[in-house]
């Protein structure tokens, strides 16, 4: 009896045991997956009025300049630009609630159709009059005059940073492109920040 | 004990369901005093005050003067960085005036500012949609201008 009951107990401490080590190996290996960005949740939603795009904070990447602790966040967004000569696409809004937000790094690029040019598509970055876009006639890649990301905190307070994308050519009938927005940034350590699809 | 002068503004921050306060304001803010005995307003400080709760330049409410009794007090509150509020007033009639070594205020209080319009996500959409329309148009009649 006594041996049975000994015996249960092993069993028992066996599979809780067995339980923790698989909780371990499951939570290292999903930061694992993560980290070398194999595994994601950043899923990007649409807005109301903007197209699809997230916000998340780069853990590891910030720094202290001038004794200032700052923390980096990656704002990201995906649209389809068609039907006018000059966008000014709303991304949404950037609430920080103490200090400015200040961009470190763009590597938005845009994609255009120039199927009846040189074939296929272009792909570069969203560099004003360096950026290629489709004049939507032809079906030929030309150069957009304007094309920036902007970012306004004049409208409803400075702690409220409105994104856009603005791509013109008002020379051309009409221009279209895809484009990937991809900015990081970085806000004082203490700051809540929030992205708000309007 | 700390005398901090909180200078807030309360509205629709980060958190789009309650107020919240809006901490990166930034004020120009006067104290001003009325003595027993005295018509004109004698300036207690003139400062430009940051960040939602803040300090007075020596973080604390001034004292009266000795030999003084303030009956009256007066704070203008203008706003620096965001022209969403709206300047404020607060003049403050005292039933028992305050003695000389008294505190001219007390601790932590508030100056809430009343913004223009509330920061809803609502109000949000229509300041954006019209900034969009402004920016569009002066786009298209500087690549006219260009053209």
């Amino acid at each position: 009896m006594a041996s049975s009951l000994k015996r249960s107990s092993i069993l028992t401490t066996f599979a809780s045991k067995r339980t923790q080590l698989w909780q371990y190996l499951n939570t290292t290996i999903d930061s694992f997956l993560r980290d070398v960005g194999l595994r994601s949740t950043k899923e990007m939603t649409p807005g109301a009025t903007v197209p699809a795009c997230n916000l998340y904070e780069l853990k590891n990447e910030g720094y202290v300049l001038g004794g200032v602790n700052y923390k980096k966040y990656c704002f990201q967004s995906w649209m389809v630009l068609t039907g006018a000569n000059a966008y000014v696409q709303s991304l949404g809004l950037i609430n920080v609630s103490q200090g400015f937000m200040l961009i470190t790094d763009q590597t938005s690029t845009i994609s255009a159709d120039d199927t009846a040019g040189v074939g296929g598509f272009t792909n570069g970055p969203i560099a004003n009059s360096g950026t290629l876009v489709e004049d939507s006639n032809t079906s030929v890649a030309t150069t957009a005059t304007l094309a920036y990301v902007n970012q306004d905190n004049g409208i409803t307070g400075v702690d409220d940073n409105y994104m856009y994308l603005i791509v013109a050519n008002t020379a051309l009938g009409s221009i279209d492109a895809e484009a990937y927005v991809k900015i990081e940034f970085v806000v004082e350590q203490e700051a809540k920040v929030e992205l708000i699809k309007l | 004990m700390e005398e901090k002068i909180k200078l807030q503004a309360v509205d629709y921050e980060s958190t789009m369901t309650a107020p919240t306060r809006v901490q990166t304001l930034e004020a120009d803010v006067k104290i001003e005093a009325k003595y027993a005995g005295e018509t004109a307003w004698s300036t207690i400080s003139d400062t430009s005050m940051a960040r939602g709760a803040v300090r007075s330049a020596t973080g604390e409410w001034e004292k009266v003067p000795a030999g003084k009794e303030m009956i009256e007090r007066r704070v203008t509150i203008t706003p620096k960085n965001i022209a969403w509020y709206k300047s404020r007033t607060a003049v403050k009639n005292l039933a028992v005036p305050l003695k000389g070594g008294e505190f001219m205020g007390k601790p932590g209080e508030k100056f809430v500012m009343e913004p223009i319009k509330k920061r809803t996500l609502a109000e949000r959409k229509i300041q954006r949609d019209d900034a969009t329309s402004r920016k569009l148009a002066f786009i298209q009649s500087a690549g006219k201008a260009a053209e």
